[in-house]
């Protein structure tokens, strides 16, 4: 075989062997060609855009300067514009009527406005275009989806919060709203999803959430509410929520879990992580009214049902493997088990909040306090009582905009019986931007935050958080402690993104959250 | 097979090279659009308003990542003629600046008259508004100074507002003017034609009342009264029409079929960099362009307004705490405690002027809040901006200095010195953008062009060359060019006959240098020679 053919293979290398049969040579097929050709045009394109902007070229000074003609002198400086000098009125110029007229020329057209008939080309313009083109799937996905978010949203009313007075009048409302969701918070799968708010007639709105963080993952939220100026500003809501989150972290109980004896590990495993797979279907009834100003009232009652079993893609560290099976409260039964509880929470709870928005870094107070039942209802005999408190101060430093805020929070529970609370119920530090991997019955968490406006609608944020659990007061443990800094987003009524970094024993942590602010409190949508 | 491959290979280069070649625009033999008819008819479209969540997270997040994702290069601005002008539109309107009839063409209704009945209703022309009926039954709002700042916000609302109009942006009218507490009556069962509401008003009369009078008695007491007992306020003519919501801040504005240039793509948008910056408008934001139909429904149109002046002037970084030239990198990396910089003391003796510098750095000057528009700036749009400035007249800007109403005769004057003082650092930055120079004839044997920059003194003349350079429409070079050093500002650009191009149509870039540094960008003249003789058909910065 003396010259090169294409294979009818799917190979896309074809050699082609001299006739000697001894020799190889490589003979380029269609494709070596093509991509050749492509290639150096690539080569050239780049190179082109390169040129596209070349510093002016300084004029040599040896070449020599242009001298007009002498039969041409340069025109007079007066001379008058083109329209009326003689030498550009031929005898077919129009009256002067006409000329006014067409001085006078309209169009709405945007090409015809501009009166170019071909656009300007600059080198590299063919690449630019063709990478553009490259890039318009992911491009106008996103365009889309920010594109939809161009009416009015009443995002405000879908968290566990009383709207002021000024704030209805200043807003007004929409139809439909398409927001994204981000999150990336340690111990937890990233996830991404999507926030759609119907913004309805007499203060009624509606709200659709999906989210998903990979295989067994899955969030789907929907909620309806009602919020109301007269006779005093509240809110009304009713929701409901299923949720599946897989790889959670459960590392026992106290402060030491691996020191703590209500803890029973498995003998055979080195693990002392557990994982496990949560499922929750819950509904949500609340309502919330603004007394004052700066103050409001909230009552909610919560219907939730938890499945809890193993993590299935785990393995080893899967809750069953690394305690033993049945002693964790709430957790899986038996190997490839799954528990599953029905829990009635009921809560009232009061806020005060003197800030005049809660986005931007402000002066002002906060403090929450809330007393709440739980009790199962399938079967089971389980209650008990929760309370807590929260509380911030919002100090000025050297500028309005530079804020520091100790803040303290305590989550108490207490049985009301001598049946375990599940694991899930349990106070969590919630509040600590370490890893908080730690649960017990009582947690207390003190951190204080710097916050200050470097622009618009952005500031920076250093903290640092101390935590602990125990089972009461007396029991306490060590604290931990978590350090970090990160950025904010906030438009005036709350944040709209947020990340960090936090530096703890435990390692550094990251947090992104945008889409959905977290809201300080409110313990019926937290974990 | 061997040639067709060769072929398609020498093909797909050559296409390539072609396709990469750089070609001038070419306008079409016709006289430049002066007005653009987005005047016709429409129906009154619905209210628009966005939420700052959504906005922000638009404007911080969605659209850099959409943008970051587009290779071509930034779109010139589609709202300019053919002679690089922006023709007369309802975004832009130039009124004469001769101070009789410019009073004449900005009063449409005159100051409000007393007494003022307080509506419960929105103030979206500014901060912190009450929105008042007249005795005559027009709709104003009304604003007060801070407490310890009186005159600062309102001086500079009435002196913004004038010299934006002068710019030929559509500005509402804003008075100064003051009343006694009994001139006042709340009005919780009023409505207005132009109401702006939001329909989430509390409805119960009682409940509209007391809200009402709270609102009152609030702004009343924002600040000290005068020394006759009155309050001095600006009042802001608002809306002339019916306002229908914020003007979008990208994209057109769907119910409109009149908008038909992209935003970001108005040079008008583009070129508030500068104006931003003339007049220290440190907070100004998306928010203050709404929109006003201006007709009967059915049968009127939109204009599109700037409003928010009583942020300028330097007022924001006075009442705000915001610096003027704001460096966020050091606020940053100093935790927020770097210094206020460029808080004149001049400022602190006069209580009526905001921190205005005298110098301004307009290429560090940035709205409150990302502004695609601005983004878009390019020196042409910088230049035009610059252009615009000039024409506002010292006799203007006394003029508009006079409706502040400041009541110190050295506070005034201050603030008229310095804003004349901004306006010549903000036009040699504009200038310095491009080849700053207009075509003012042209004739067969040449074209006589103007450089501002000489003409106003910002540029010794003798230190300013140009390079002239002729292509024909596909941008071959027609002739080998020439470089000029004219004496003056005003110089005349051959047209040698072998620079025309066989079809008439010729391309004559002008590039200017001073001191032997080229400009940014160079001045294109496109001119079409034929039997009528030689025509100006295209100018582009």
């Amino acid at each position: 075989m003396n010259r090169w053919q294409a294979r009818p293979s799917s190979k896309v290398y074809t050699m082609a062997v001299s006739p000697a049969g001894a020799e190889y040579t490589w003979k380029p097929p269609h494709l070596r060609c093509t991509l050749a050709a492509a290639v150096a045009a690539f080569v050239y394109a780049i190179a082109s855009s390169a040129w596209a902007h070349p510093p002016p070229a300084t004029p040599n000074p040896l070449d020599p300067p242009y001298i007009p003609p002498p039969a041409e002198p340069p025109p007079p400086v007066d001379t008058a514009p083109p329209d009326q000098d003689a030498s550009t009125v031929s005898p077919d110029e129009p009256p002067e009527e006409e000329q006014a007229a067409a001085h006078k020329r309209r169009a709405i057209d945007p090409a015809e406005v501009t009166g170019i008939v071909t656009p300007e080309r600059e080198r590299g313009d063919t690449m630019r275009e063709v990478g553009n083109v490259l890039l318009a799937p992911p491009r106008e996905s996103f365009a889309v989806l920010f594109t939809l978010t161009r009416t009015m949203t009443v995002l405000a009313e879908q968290q566990q919060l009383v709207p002021k007075l000024n704030q209805f009048t200043k807003e007004k409302r929409g139809e439909i709203t398409l927001f994204p969701t981000m999150f990336f918070d340690p111990g937890r799968r990233p996830s991404v999803g999507g926030f759609m708010v119907t913004g309805g007639p007499g203060g009624l709105s509606t709200s659709l959430r999906v989210g998903t963080g990979g295989p067994n993952e899955a969030l789907l939220e929907t909620r309806i509410a009602l919020a109301r100026s007269t006779p005093l500003p509240f809110t009304a809501v009713a929701e409901a929520l299923y949720d599946m989150r897989t790889s959670l972290q459960y590392l026992g109980l106290g402060q030491d879990p691996e020191k703590d004896l209500r803890n029973r590990f498995r003998d055979m495993t080195r693990y002392r992580e557990a994982r496990y797979r949560h499922q929750r279907v819950r509904a949500i009834v609340s309502g919330g009214i603004r007394p004052s100003e700066n103050t409001e009232l909230f009552v909610s009652s919560s219907y939730t049902t938890h499945i809890v079993d193993d993590s299935p893609d785990d393995g080893g560290r899967a809750m069953s493997f690394v305690f033993q099976p049945g002693s964790v409260p709430g957790g899986p039964p038996t190997f490839d088990g799954a528990s599953r509880a029905t829990i009635v929470y009921s809560e009232v709870a009061a806020r005060l909040d003197t800030r005049i928005d809660r986005g931007a870094p402000r002066e002002g107070a906060f403090a929450e306090g809330y007393l709440g039942y739980a009790a199962a209802v399938n079967g089971s005999d389980m209650q008990y009582g929760r309370f807590g408190f929260r509380g911030a101060l919002f100090l000025s430093l050297y500028r309005k905009t530079n804020i520091i805020a100790p803040k303290l929070v305590v989550d108490w529970l207490q049985p009301l019986n001598r049946t375990p609370i599940p694991f899930y119920e349990l106070a969590r530090e919630t509040d600590f931007r370490g890893f908080h991997t730690r649960r017990d019955q009582l947690s207390t968490t003190a951190s204080l935050d710097y916050r200050w406006g470097f622009a618009p609608q952005i500031s920076g944020r250093l903290f640092v958080d101390v935590n602990t659990v125990g089972s009461e007061l007396a029991k306490l443990g060590l604290p931990r402690w978590a350090v970090g800094f990160g950025m904010d987003i906030y438009a005036s009524l709350q944040d709209i993104g947020s990340w960090a970094f936090s530096f703890s024993p435990d390692g550094v942590g990251f947090f992104l959250s945008f889409g959905v602010p977290n809201s300080f409190g409110d313990r019926q949508h937290k974990e | 097979m061997r040639p067709i491959f060769s072929l398609l290979a020498v093909l797909t280069l050559s296409a390539a090279t072609l396709a990469c070649a750089r070609r001038p625009a070419r306008f079409a033999d016709a006289t430049p659009v002066t007005e653009v008819a987005d005047d016709e008819p429409i129906d009154l479209p619905l209210l628009v308003e966005y939420n700052d969540v959504v906005e922000f997270s638009d404007l911080f997040v969605g659209r850099p990542l959409v943008e970051a994702m587009r290779t071509t290069r930034k779109p010139p601005p589609a709202d300019i003629n053919a002679h690089d002008e922006v023709p007369t539109s309802s975004w832009f309107a130039p009124v004469s600046l001769e101070p009789s009839a410019f009073e004449l063409a900005y009063t449409e209704s005159g100051p409000p008259v007393p007494p003022y009945r307080v509506l419960l209703e929105r103030a979206p022309s500014g901060n912190n508004g009450i929105a008042v009926i007249d005795q005559l039954g027009r709709r104003f709002e009304l604003r007060r100074d801070p407490a310890d700042r009186p005159e600062v916000r309102t001086a500079a609302a009435a002196v913004s507002a004038r010299i934006v109009r002068a710019l030929g942006y559509y500005a509402p009218e804003v008075y100064i003017s003051d009343a006694a507490d009994g001139d006042f009556a709340i009005a919780p069962d009023d409505s207005h034609p132009s109401s702006i509401t939001s329909g989430m008003e509390p409805q119960d009369p009682e409940v509209r009342r007391k809200q009402l009078t709270k609102t009152l008695q609030e702004w009343l007491e924002s600040a000290p009264a005068n020394k006759k007992g009155a309050y001095r306020f600006s009042a802001t003519r608002w809306p002339p029409g019916i306002d229908v919501g914020r003007t979008p801040v990208a994209g057109v504005r769907s119910n409109d079929p009149n908008d038909r240039v992209p935003h970001e793509n108005r040079r008008t948008l583009r070129a508030m960099k500068l104006v931003g910056a003339w007049l220290g408008m440190t907070r100004f934001t998306p928010h203050d362009l709404r929109d006003v139909y201006r007709g009967i429904p059915g049968e009127g149109h939109l204009v599109h307004y700037i409003v928010g002046m009583d942020k300028s002037l330097g007022t924001e970084a006075i009442v705000g705490k915001r610096p003027e030239q704001k460096d966020e990198m050091t606020l940053l990396a100093t935790l927020g405690f770097a210094p206020d910089p460029n808080i004149p003391p001049t400022q602190r003796k006069y209580k009526a002027l905001g921190a205005l510098g005298e110098e301004v750095d307009v290429g560090r000057y940035g709205p409150a809040l990302p502004f695609p528009a601005m983004d878009q700036i390019d020196g042409a749009d910088a230049y035009w901006a610059a252009k615009r400035i000039a024409s506002v007249t010292d006799e203007m800007v006394q003029l508009a200095v006079r409706a502040g109403k400041v009541g110190n005769s050295d506070a005034r004057k201050l603030l008229f010195e310095l804003i004349l003082a901004r306006k010549r650092h903000v036009l040699a930055w504009g200038y310095a953008q491009t080849t700053p120079c207009d075509v003012e004839a042209v004739e067969d044997r040449g074209i006589v062009v103007v450089d501002r920059a000489v003409a106003e003194g910002f540029t010794a003349g003798q230190t300013v060359e140009y390079v002239v350079s002729y292509f024909d429409s596909s941008g071959e070079p027609t002739h080998p060019g020439a470089v000029l050093s004219p004496e003056g500002a005003r110089f005349a650009v051959p047209i040698p006959r072998s620079a025309v191009a066989a079809d008439g149509y010729t391309v004559i870039r002008l590039m200017g240098e001073v001191g032997g540094v080229p400009a940014p960008r160079h001045l294109e003249m496109h001119v079409i020679r034929d039997g009528k003789g030689t025509r100006l058909v295209g100018v582009r910065h």
